[in-house]
């Protein structure tokens, strides 16, 4: 875990630090972000989740059996 | 149960997912979706989400679910009953904190089905440091599951899972963006199906015979997960993801997918992959040699790999957008005789309103 922690600070210390608030235009777009569509993202996730044997890692989900 | 599993690390991050509606006072979202396959199963699914800030710094969210269920799956067929129909639905309720460094949020859910009822509690928080370059987040999740069966009124079993989320997000460059994430959590109580049965062969050489399912009371499950989102040219995104899993009854996993999401003002189209193989618990057999301690019909947990492929094309407004995507997909089960593959789409209809 120490080492993970790490590897993120220098990675972010490395690049990201230099980026100003004016060099953030592309980031700030909605098709940058991780999830964009919360609902979309819940109901991709729903069935993921249903079809694996596998969870997490993504946002989305929701509750219920959904033992089909 | 798969899906409270899931809900709970993720439900513990909603700070993130609803925290700031980009100055707007209210969001309303309103999404409908058909999942179609060739083992005769058809889910409707339909959702209203809201989201309001009434403070500068305060979001509160809701949201409710209804899923249409009709399937005659080799499940179903196996465990000897007719087709059948079933409805659920789902409430979350959510409260955040945001302001512009610093988040915190709690939500409830609550889905209801006839044969299952779960409550789900998260919190998480995250804050930004380095400039708003790099956001740590942590969440925690508690779901109480209630499991009943149609024909059984005396079956009562519970399911309860305590999971949480640590989450590292940073910017790479003025065109990057990455995420890490890991989420653990631990199931406890009842875990197989009280509809599937497994089967034994016989030793005198005739049909196999059925046994209920009888799975481990504890599952410890574990996902490390990284997202790259990368823009490039005037304004397209590829957004790419992959994850790691692993759990204690011998399941393991790779996922990886990405998205091209070009922009075409007021047009985005996207198209998206997904590939995930699986390796499947160490207790999972098609046709067990002799009754088991534990044994499982669930060909989610035997050996197999899936392939998602989809395209997405949306209209983007001031106040208002639409989109509308078809996937198809395919699964492919080298472990289970019954149902070697399926095949199917997802059809789904999207609309976000800007109040």
């Amino acid at each position: 875990m120490t080492t993970a922690i790490a590897a993120v600070l220098a990675l972010v210390l490395a690049g990201g630090c230099g980026v100003k608030a004016y060099q953030r235009e592309k980031l700030a777009k909605s098709k940058m972000q991780f999830n964009p569509r919360p609902e979309t993202t819940m109901l991709e996730q729903h069935v993921y989740s249903y079809r694996e044997g596998s969870t997490g890692g993504y946002e989305g989900g929701g509750g219920g059996c959904g033992c089909n | 149960m798969r899906l409270q599993l899931t809900a709970l690390a993720l439900a513990a991050l909603g700070a993130r997912a609803y925290a700031e509606p980009e100055g707007e006072h209210a969001t309303v979202a309103a999404r409908t979706a058909a999942y179609v396959d060739d083992d005769h199963t058809v889910i409707s699914t339909s959702t209203v989400a809201v989201r309001g800030k009434p403070t500068a710094h305060t979001v509160i969210a809701g949201r409710y679910v209804a899923d249409a269920v009709s399937s005659a799956s080799v499940d179903v067929i196996s465990a000897a009953t007719e087709r059948w129909t079933e409805l659920r639905s789902e409430v979350l309720g959510g409260v955040a904190y945001a302001d512009g460094t610093t988040t915190a949020s709690v939500d409830y859910i609550y889905s209801h089905e006839h044969d299952w009822d779960s409550h789900t509690v998260s919190a998480g928080a995250s804050r930004d440091v380095f400039r708003h370059n790099l956001t740590l987040a942590a969440g925690a999740s508690f779901v109480d599951n209630r499991v009943g069966r149609a024909d059984d009124a005396n079956f009562h079993e519970r399911m309860r899972v305590l999971g949480g989320t640590l989450r590292a997000v940073w910017v790479g460059g003025p065109k990057d963006v990455f995420t890490a994430s890991y989420d653990g959590s631990r199931a406890r109580g009842y875990q197989a199906s009280p509809y599937r049965y497994a089967y034994v062969a016989d030793v005198m050489g005739g049909a196999p015979l059925a046994f209920p399912e009888v799975a481990p009371g504890e599952r410890w499950r574990h996902a490390l997960t990284m997202r790259w989102n990368h823009h490039l040219l005037r304004d397209t995104a590829v957004r790419s993801h992959a994850r790691a899993y692993g759990d204690d009854w011998g399941v393991r996993s790779l996922t990886a997918g990405s998205e091209v999401v070009v922009g075409l003002e007021p047009w985005e189209l996207a198209v998206q992959g997904r590939v995930y193989a699986q390796q499947g618990a160490t207790f999972y057999q098609d046709v067990y040699d002799r009754p088991r301690m534990y044994m499982t019909a669930d060909r989610e947990l035997s050996t197999f790999q899936d392939l998602f492929v989809g395209v997405r094309a949306g209209w983007i407004g001031e106040t208002l957008a639409l989109d509308a995507s078809v996937t198809v997909f395919g699964l492919r089960f080298p472990e289970f005789a019954r149902l070697p593959r399926r095949t199917g789409f997802i059809a789904m209809l999207g609309l976000v309103w800007a109040l």
